[in-house]
């Protein structure tokens, strides 16, 4: 039979063809090795600053914030990083990790469940008017009202009320002693913003249209959805130690990450945080700037379902035994990152100094130890073999895809049955928004990232009580309880320091969280620029100290 | 004519509430609640449920929402995202003049090209014509996000002459930035304008009153300009309007891959994050541009040959 | 409002490469069935051949090219491309299969009854398929993804209902053409029922247009579950098919390696230029049957 073949060998002329040049290109890649070899992965405390004003900053953030409104959107890092720009909270953490006063020039507590601030004079917003304490109440009790159901709520749980007793003075009443409340004024729960621009914008505050109306360093310009957003230089700020010096700033919203990482070697963005792991390499290699690694407390972990099989100890242990961390770590984040022991990194105890926070970590056990067959005789001995446990995640965050997967693996090593549930990222979500969706998705294991915004490692710590709304897994330890407790109503910073560390102790022991990774903070930054913090943690106005290098 | 005209209208109203009901009945019998989003970092009160239900008209019967979103929608008010709290009209608008851009640069090119490869192919057949046929064959069978992916590949991160993403500012830089998605829009659909020019100029080249023309010394570009590329314009109209709705799909697969913010990645967007109001009105928006454009090109047919109208009436 | 003004004679067919008369006079169909027979081969027996588990990762080795190992290399996770092409080409193929064969039944069905029974029952048809006409495929399939969630299933129901109309309004065309022609009225006087002689005589007649606009429709649906896939709808990880592999290995294209993109890009340019050419080479020899 007579088959012409001129089509077929076109076609096979071409993919072979093909294959050589895209084989050849893929055999110059080297497999990752460990970026430290590089001597690549070093952390930068601090950048040098910037010598003056630049006429304008365009910046790059993981993805659109979908809202600037803090009671909805605190713990998503692109609003939040806008909103930094933006907005001010009673106190600033500094770069040591200690309170200064920002909209709050003190505070007094007469009692162990008062606290008195008097707050700064001569601040104004955006439009012009000035702060007075009632614009802080306002801002603060709304995370109280159940109808605005504020994402930062639990940070009041004890706070009775919060009143103005002075045109500059608010007082705030607690139920019990609490002091991380004070602490929390530093993050997101301490955001003041005007009242009449609460009033008037009501539900569509924080929405594009809306924006905000804040003290900070810039002000909110204009959205354009899909886009970009547009900040101004708020030339009435009221730090003059630090005063703004982008006159524009523009955060851009690549919807792709590689597009995002494409800007930025091309020059075409000037800069941003928290770029993905597998980009690290890109950047580094880069002309138009530098990649820096700066502190942070950034880890992941996998979430266990206590009320499944995971709810036995030796399930867990043998999971954190037979994970694959350093191979997760070179899947997910290109070797950019290290093995964490808890599910915080040791930047969490920063406030106490950096060598203190080092030996603390260190003397964690150490998860960088694989023993798969330990843990095979752990699962022999909880009697659950081939039993289902199913892995949760969502595909818009690649980062978690690689610990699914590791943890896919290191399940299926020790006799297990790993099925992986991909969820969209609203049923994601719901994991740790509901209290119920993990059991009604019948889901036992998922990823998290943790930051720990304030300075204090209570903040972290005090998840793993049993009532904490961050308690996503359930755990729950009546002695774990009492420690916290003992630590909220601790009022000296060490003490309540060195009490974190024997919760990071039983944190570590009872894997609660099975932790993975710990990350550092990436800042790229074109070199026409200087100044900017080395890492996003905090949060203070670190925008207006960009400008030019 | 008249009469004409107004029946297709009606029928495409017909259709567009057909089409209406579907889209709205589809996506509110979908699993998951619309709310999650709001709700994602946490702080579901009941009452902050409740006003949000409120908001959105999530608390009445699904026919009471119907009948807001369709009443609505006629004063010009779409609704609002839930994603961003704005109003779905503008959502619309900022991200349909983007899509709207590269639509009719993908359709320039489309025509060019196509034309200029189907003349030539007729103008030289043989070794030409064929390989340009194969070349063309191949091309239709290449989806938008292959070739997406490949012009990425080998001419923005490879050779670096165009960018990977975003729309860019200012009209030459828009230019530039939607060059390759237009490309990667157009490759598709290049073969079928090729196809069809060709064959209207091969059936017009032979035609007596082209050689009478040419005999009478009239210049080749001339008689290619007046009579033979007139002639293939209507097949190559009615092609563009029977595939614009694949088209306008398919800008969903480009826009997404080289990150440019039009009504496909924000449809796109939405349906992963479940915002409603945003996939309803986007989905309508694109069927009635698409049926629009079949009503056009009927119209066009029945203008062009009466005849036709007649036969299809028979036919129905 | 139609998608596409029917000539009187030979129904025209959706012809994504405008026929082939170029090749020789069996040439586009062999080699288009040639295509599509290896397509088909690799992806039923491939996976059975070649037993490499598509989705087991190995990080240490990720985006390492041509490897005795991994004879096509690994994408971003360590995972062998060959395996996931393979497994991915049964998924890929599936969905579309699935999906033409319920459109071309359903559209057999309602072509025939609408042709038949004409009347208000056409008309209702005529009504029904102008409005799937008026939804694009991709569309349809997307908002059905939106509303049923993740999986095949609902871009497959999708496809179904868009690709329905085409093959309704052709077996309609086709079947009213036939229905007068004198032959058919020898059963009718024999005695024999309508249904009989639609489904006996008729349909055999017309068959061979319909399995033609068929096969170039499947091209047409490995392409759009393809571009679905590739946006994230679809068939969920970390099962491979051939679209979210293209979606996947953008990644790594950054990274400077092609071949994770590469490679599924060209099994579906090859598998959708294999059912493009097979089913208009035997639309052209049907045409010409019928002209000569």
């Amino acid at each position: 039979m007579y088959l012409p073949k001129g089509r077929r060998r076109l076609i096979a002329g071409s993919v072979a063809l093909a294959m050589l040049a895209a084989g050849c290109s893929a055999d110059n890649e080297d497999s990752p090795t460990d970026p430290s070899e590089d001597g690549a992965f070093q952390i930068t405390e601090s950048l040098p600053p910037a010598s003056g004003p630049v006429e304008s900053v365009t910046w790059t953030v993981s993805s659109e914030p979908d809202q600037l409104d803090p009671a909805r959107r605190a713990r998503n890092i692109p609003s939040e990083t806008v909103r930094a720009a933006i907005c001010e909270s009673l106190w600033r953490i500094t770069p040591d990790r200690k309170l200064e006063p920002a909209l709050a020039v003190s505070v007094d507590s007469p009692d162990p469940t008062t606290f008195v601030y008097q707050l700064r004079e001569g601040v104004r917003f955006n439009d012009g008017t000035e702060m007075t304490a009632d614009d802080v109440v306002a801002s603060l009790s709304r995370h109280l009202d159940p109808e605005v159901g504020s994402v930062v709520a639990d940070a009041f749980k004890n706070v009775e009320s919060i009143e103005a007793t002075g045109p500059l003075e608010v007082t705030v009443t607690l139920s019990k002693p609490d002091y991380l409340f004070n602490q929390q004024m530093a993050g997101e729960a301490g955001r003041v913003e005007s009242a009449a621009f609460l009033h008037e914008a009501g539900a569509d505050y924080g929405s594009p249209d809306f924006g905000l109306n804040c003290t900070g360093p810039f002000k909110f310009e204009h959205w354009e959805v899909g886009n970009s957003i547009t900040l101004v230089r708020n030339d009435d700020y009221w730090d003059d130690d630090n005063p703004p010096l982008a006159e524009r700033f523009t955060f851009i919203f690549p919807t792709d990450g590689s597009a995002r990482i494409n800007a930025l070697v091309a020059g075409e963005i000037d800069g941003g945080y928290n770029v993905p792991e597998g980009a690290s390499r890109t950047l580094l290699a880069a002309d138009s700037g530098n990649l820096y690694f700066g502190p942070g407390t950034q880890a992941y972990s996998m979430i266990a379902n206590q009320s499944g099989i995971l709810g036995d100890i030796r399930v867990r242990r043998a999971i954190s035994l037979a994970l694959d961390r350093q191979g997760a770590i070179t899947a997910g984040f290109d070797g950019f990152g290290s093995v964490a022991r808890v599910p915080i990194g040791q930047y969490a105890w920063a406030a106490l100094g950096l060598d203190r926070a080092e030996e603390i970590y260190q003397s964690l056990p150490d998860t960088a130890v694989r023993d798969v067959e330990q843990a095979r005789e752990l699962i022999a001995e909880a009697g659950v073999e081939g039993s289902e446990i199913v892995i949760a995640y969502t595909p818009q965050v690649p980062q978690m895809v690689a610990l699914a997967n590791a943890t896919f693996a290191a399940v299926e090593e020790i006799g297990l049955v790993p099925v992986m549930l991909e969820m969209e990222r609203p049923d994601f979500s719901r994991l740790t928004a509901s209290p119920t969706a993990k059991d009604e998705a019948g889901v036992d294991l998922w990823p998290i990232a943790l930051r720990q915004p304030l300075a204090d490692p209570l903040e972290t710590f005090s998840i793993w009580h049993t009532d904490s709304v961050y308690n996503h897994g359930d755990y729950s330890n009546p002695g774990y309880d009492a420690l916290v407790e003992q630590a909220l109503a601790e009022p000296d910073d060490q003490a309540r320091a060195a009490l974190t560390v024997e919760m990071a102790e039983i944190i570590a022991e009872d894997l609660p969280w099975i932790p993975i990774s710990v990350t550092a903070y990436t800042l790229f930054l074109n070199n026409r620029l200087a100044g900017a913090p080395a890492t996003i943690e905090g949060l203070g106005p670190w925008a207006g100290r960009i400008g030019t290098a | 004519m008249l009469w004409f005209i107004v029946r297709r209208s009606l029928g495409f109203l017909a259709s567009l509430f057909l089409v209406s009901i579907v889209i709205f009945g589809m996506i509110h019998f979908a699993p998951g609640d619309p709310l999650d989003l709001i709700f994602e970092g946490g702080g579901r009160t009941p009452e902050a449920e409740a006003a949000m239900r409120a908001r959105y008209h999530l608390d009445k019967p699904i026919i009471v929402q119907y009948w807001y979103w369709l009443s609505d929608m006629v004063t010009g008010d779409f609704g609002r995202s839930i994603a961003y709290g704005q109003k779905v009209s503008t959502l619309i608008l900022s991200h349909g003049s983007t899509t709207l851009a590269l639509v009719l640069y993908t359709m320039v090119i489309i025509v060019t090209v196509g034309m200029v490869f189907g003349l030539v192919s007729a103008r030289y057949p043989g070794i030409v014509d064929r390989s340009l046929l194969v070349v063309t064959g191949v091309a239709t069978a290449t989806p938008p996000f292959v070739a997406a992916v490949i012009l990425i590949g080998v001419f923005a991160l490879g050779l670096g002459w165009f960018p990977t993403f975003g729309e860019g500012d200012g009209l030459l830089d828009q230019l530039h930035h939607m060059t390759l998605p237009a490309v990667a829009l157009a490759v598709a659909y290049v073969g079928m304008i090729a196809r069809v020019t060709r064959m209207s100029v091969m059936d017009e080249l032979a035609r007596p009153h082209v050689e009478v023309a040419r005999l009478r010394g009239v210049g080749e570009a001339t008689i290619l300009r007046r009579h033979v590329l007139r002639n293939a314009i209507p097949p190559i109209m009615t092609i563009i309007a029977t595939r614009l709705g694949s088209l306008i799909g398919g800008t969903t697969v480009v826009e997404t891959a080289f990150g440019i913010s039009g009504l496909g990645s924000l449809l796109v967007r939405s349906v992963a994050r479940r915002d409603f109001p945003v996939i309803q009105a986007i989905g309508l928006l694109i069927v009635a541009v698409f049926a629009v454009a079949l009503i056009l090109v009927d119209i066009l047919h029945a203008r062009m040959d009466p005849r036709l109208t007649l036969s299809k009436a028979r036919q129905r | 409002m139609t998608a596409s003004p029917a000539t009187p004679t030979l129904p025209r067919l959706a012809r994504p490469l405008g026929g082939a008369r170029f090749l020789g006079k069996h040439t586009a169909m062999l080699v288009g069935g040639g295509i599509v027979a290896c397509v088909i081969l690799l992806a039923v027996f491939g996976p059975l051949l070649y037993s490499q588990d598509p989705n087991h990762m190995d990080f240490g080795n990720s985006l390492s090219g041509p490897s005795p190992q991994h004879p096509l290399g690994t994408d971003g996770n360590g995972r062998d491309l060959l395996a996931r092409l393979l497994h991915g080409g049964r998924l890929s193929l599936v969905g579309p299969l699935a999906a033409i064969t319920i459109a071309t039944v359903v559209g057999i069905g309602l072509g025939l009854l609408a042709a038949w029974y004409g009347g208000l029952l056409d008309s209702l048809l005529q009504r029904l398929l102008d409005t799937i006409f008026a939804i694009p495929g991709i569309l349809l399939a997307i908002l059905f993804a939106a509303s049923f969630g993740r999986g095949l299933t609902a871009p497959v129901a999708a496809m179904a209902i868009a690709f329905t109309p085409f093959i309704a309004q052709l077996v309609r065309s086709a079947t009213l053409q036939e229905k007068t022609k004198p032959y058919l009225d020898a059963y009718r006087v024999l005695g024999f029922s309508e249904l009989w002689i639609a489904a006996r005589r008729l349909l055999p007649n017309i068959a061979p247009v319909v399995l033609a606009q068929a096969t170039i429709n499947l091209g047409y649906a490995v392409m759009v579950l393809g571009s679905l896939s590739f946006l994230g709808f679809g068939v969920p990880p970390p099962d491979p098919d051939w679209g979210r592999m293209v979606a996947e290995g953008q990644e790594a294209m950054q990274r400077g390696a092609y071949l994770p993109s590469l490679l599924p890009s060209l099994a579906m340019i090859v598998t959708v230029v294999g059912f493009a050419l097979l089913g208009e080479g035997f639309a052209d020899r049907l045409a010409r049957r019928e002209r000569g």
